[in-house]
């Protein structure tokens, strides 16, 4: 099975065994988005996508160095989106993912993010995040 | 003519207490021999004159540590078989062991198996092998 899918599927499953995190989104888990939220999707949520790296090719074993960016989405202002980055930070950073047929040995967060948008209505959706790098070998 | 990539290497050493098969933990190996000279340097001469005089090899080795699998680089194998000073003979195999693939191989002693541990990076080991009791390397063919 392709490594976005089950590295998608560990996130995921990271992500939503997080209580205090689904705690602060609209609809818990299901909140919780992989590349882009649903049109119209409701505050607040998460969105989580493979940003870059790859294959490492330095040995004979398949080593993947990935960057992934997680980023929490609010309305209610840049406090609210950082306490949902938090949370986020909590579960991921120097934690291991479950990834079916690879062993994630390696998760720390790399970089910040924190920026303001603004939709159609011009209503601004704060969001708080950041990069992790994260390693997996293929068993 | 076909270049190939160093993925192709078969690093195997063979000791006292067994065979260790490095390749599938390898990120590089390399051969080289190195050879002192003779300062023959007399009279008229105008520039300096040199003369080939002992020869030794090395061939040195570093890989990817493993642990909880089978691999040559995981448990305390590899540890054992890497301690300073075990004899044996080392083989490489720049590109494999075909038949007709170049074999380099010697009597050898090992200078001990490095461990590096970074904090952000996977753990490695590395190792040299030096020629032994006067021996020399051998290049041949598998």
């Amino acid at each position: 099975m392709s490594a976005f899918n089950v590295l998608g599927a560990g996130l995921y499953s990271k992500l939503a065994g997080g209580t205090a995190l689904i705690a602060l989104l609209h609809a818990g888990s299901l909140s919780i988005y992989n590349t882009d939220a649903p049109y119209e999707a409701i505050y607040d949520y998460i969105i989580f996508n493979v940003q870059g790296g790859g294959d490492t090719n330095d040995s004979p074993h398949r080593v993947k160095d990935l960057e992934v960016q997680v980023r929490g989405y609010t309305q209610i202002g840049m406090a609210r989106a950082g306490t949902i980055d938090m949370q986020v930070d909590a579960l991921l950073h120097r934690q291991t993912l479950t990834v079916s047929g690879w062993l994630n040995f390696w998760l720390v967060r790399t970089q910040e993010i924190q920026l303001v948008e603004y939709d159609e209505a011009n209503h601004p959706i704060y969001s708080c995040g950041g990069l992790y790098d994260v390693k997996i070998e293929k068993m | 003519m076909a270049e190939y990539a160093g993925s192709a290497v078969y690093v195997q050493w063979i000791h006292s207490g067994g065979t260790l098969v490095l390749s599938g933990e390898t990120r590089t190996c390399s051969v080289t021999p190195t050879t002192d000279t003779i300062d023959a340097t007399a009279g008229s001469d105008v520039n300096k004159v040199f003369l080939p005089s002992f020869v030794e090899w090395e061939v040195s080795w570093e890989g990817v540590a493993q642990e909880n699998t089978t691999v040559a680089t995981s448990g305390t194998a590899y540890a054992q078989a890497l301690t300073p000073g075990r004899q044996g003979t080392v083989n490489v195999g720049p590109f494999g062991t075909a038949g007709s693939a170049l074999k380099y191989s010697m009597p050898a002693f090992c200078r001990g198996g490095a461990i590096t541990m970074p904090y952000a990076d996977v753990t490695t080991v590395s190792t040299s092998w030096q020629t032994s009791s006067g021996g020399s390397m051998t290049v041949s063919n598998w």
